[in-house]
């Protein structure tokens, strides 16, 4: 047996490392089956697998001295963690709050987005400024999300509750057809999305525009972020809604084909963009249509293209000056790190496959 | 009291140039309106070419920063390579959102060079996660209005290593002179794609 080593430096690397590799042995032997593909669950596979891992682990592995288990437990401990919001911070930022620190701010996208039936299909459009206050943070940010293939997603109101609210809902989508073994339904959609935000009271600050075509018809739906939805022929959110629902007030008709369509939701996109301080720089377009593929047009509009300068500000080289320098070189990086050649081993093969049901 | 983005001051901007990346901060820790500590950097580095800046409450500062030391240790152990700042500007934003109804008081921002594209990459993040990809440059901390301005207007593409270390650190020491909580020295790191220099800037102490 193997003696635990004093851990002298890189406490939690001489556990973390003892504790993958025995991962790894247990994936090889398939008593434990876990799934490393998804970027976003695996920050969540680690902390759960390891708390799954380590009370067997501790008994059985070669490394079962007292003093590794302590070691690891003190690792399990930091690494213990539940799907889902993490409130740890909430009682120091509202103990902070009630002595009159003002809330954080947030990238906002005071937004216009805009959404229109047609006879074939469905065209939603979004403009592409992200605003931080006064500040304009991003000038050509993509507020048009995926959802499903046929289903697309235009979101206004807190960036980063848009962005994750969508993916979230996208993934469960797509489980729910792939266990239904349909296509996905735009109400289905928005019936998740809506309950997701209800529960959260308008906490999660996202206002959409679902819109999508299913083996029932074409979709067009606004979602609020307390839970409430319309649907209808021509909808617009966002602070820049009342220009762009102007343009659809006098100019749509109920006969539009694809071209009318895409035109009348730029039209209604550029009078937001011109006329609220919330919305800006370019339209973004995404058509959607019965039995053809999803077109996104990224930019399909660019009214406010900045100017060529005319001179530049190029610094002579020299002008900054520097008290010392460090060089990392690549033969530098080298050092730090140890390659191995992996032999042929078919099982670590096999370990990598991604394993279907049987 | 003040929001707690601008307790203890502080500055760090990214700007991508031709086949290079440069990401800057400057080196003060202050207490409102007093500086505690002139040798504060707040660039962090994650992988041999990836590079973390975090500005704004210093305690968040360092809890954030071994955070992430500790889970890009995990990723590299389990995956036994090192992290791509495309991944990392998803650990990240997906770290932060997890706290989205306590956050930490960081604006992050990343500056890197994919290894295997070989591609710069940068992008920013509010405190909650929400990325913005930028394909110019990122600013963040309580210089951040000041280094707009500079940089929309010193920013140009396709700057070499040698022009885009001008640009960067004349950018960042204009916006700090401006800013009563940055400043003390500034830190740069431009990133090419075998080689990384950090410099030292000469910057007032006042």
């Amino acid at each position: 047996m193997p003696q635990a080593k004093t851990p002298s430096c890189g406490l939690e690397c001489l556990a973390a490392k003892a504790s993958t590799n025995r991962l790894r042995e247990l994936r090889h032997s398939k008593q434990l089956t876990l799934d490393f593909t998804s970027p976003i669950s695996l920050l969540l596979t680690s902390a759960t697998s390891l708390r799954q891992v380590s009370p067997f682990f501790c008994l059985q592995s070669d490394y079962s001295t007292p003093a590794f288990c302590s070691l690891l437990r003190l690792c399990t401990l930091r690494v213990a963690k539940m799907p889902g919001f993490d409130f740890s911070n909430y009682n120091r930022n509202a103990a902070l709050h009630a002595r009159g620190v003002p809330l954080p701010k947030a990238t906002s996208t005071g937004t216009t987005i805009v959404g229109c039936i047609y006879d074939n299909g469905v065209v939603i459009a979004a403009d592409t400024r992200a605003t931080s206050g006064p500040i304009v943070a991003d000038k050509n940010c993509e507020k048009l999300h995926y959802i499903a293939p046929k289903i697309w997603c235009a979101g206004a109101g807190t960036a980063a509750d848009t962005e994750f609210t969508t993916a979230l809902i996208s993934s469960n989508v797509e489980l729910h057809s792939l266990s239904t073994g349909r296509d996905p339904r735009v109400i289905t959609c928005m019936t998740m999305l809506k309950q997701h935000l209800f529960r959260y009271q308008g906490h999660i600050g996202a206002y959409l525009v679902v819109a999508g075509v299913d083996p029932t018809g074409v979709g067009l739906y606004t979602v609020h972020a307390h839970g409430s939805t319309d649907k209808l022929p021509y909808v617009t959110m966002g602070s820049g809604s009342l220009a762009a629902m102007s343009v659809f007030e006098s100019m749509w008709q109920p006969d539009l084909d694809k071209e009318g369509a895409i035109a009348l939701c730029s039209e209604a996109i550029k009078a937001g963009i011109f006329n609220d301080l919330g919305s800006g720089s370019n339209v973004d377009v995404c058509v959607i249509e019965k039995d053809k593929p999803t077109q996104l047009l990224r930019n399909y509009e660019r009214p406010n293209e900045r100017g060529q300068k005319e001179r530049n500000y190029r610094f002579p080289r020299g002008t900054t000056a520097w008290l010392n320098q460090k060089v990392i070189s690549k033969e530098d990086m080298k050092k730090l790190v140890t390659i191995e050649t992996m032999s042929g081993d078919d099982n670590l093969t096999v370990g990598e496959k991604m394993e279907v049901d049987a | 009291m003040g929001s707690p983005f601008d307790i203890n001051g502080g500055a760090c901007v990214a700007m991508v140039g031709k086949d290079c990346v440069a990401i800057a901060c400057d080196l003060r820790l202050g207490m409102q309106a007093l500086t505690i500590s002139n040798n504060f950097p707040k660039i962090f580095n994650y992988a041999p070419s990836t590079y973390l800046g975090l500005t704004g409450l210093a305690t968040d500062v360092n809890t954030v920063s071994d955070l992430f030391r500790y889970k890009v240790n995990m990723y590299r152990l389990r995956e036994e390579r090192h992290i791509a700042p495309q991944t990392l500007a998803n650990l990240v934003s997906s770290s932060l959102y997890e706290k989205r109804f306590g956050p930490f008081f960081v604006s992050p921002v990343l500056a890197g060079i994919n290894q295997t594209t070989g591609k710069p990459f940068i992008c920013g993040f509010d405190s909650i996660g929400c990325i913005d990809f930028a394909k110019d440059f990122i600013v963040s901390g309580t210089a951040s209005d000041q280094l707009f301005g500079t940089c929309e207007g010193l920013w140009e593409p396709d700057l070499g290593p040698e022009d885009l270390f001008e640009t960067i650190s004349q950018a960042l020491l204009s916006a700090v002179d401006r800013d009563a909580l940055s400043g003390w020295g500034a830190q740069v790191y431009i990133i090419e794609k075998d080689k990384v220099t950090q410099r030292l800037l000469k910057g007032r102490q006042d």
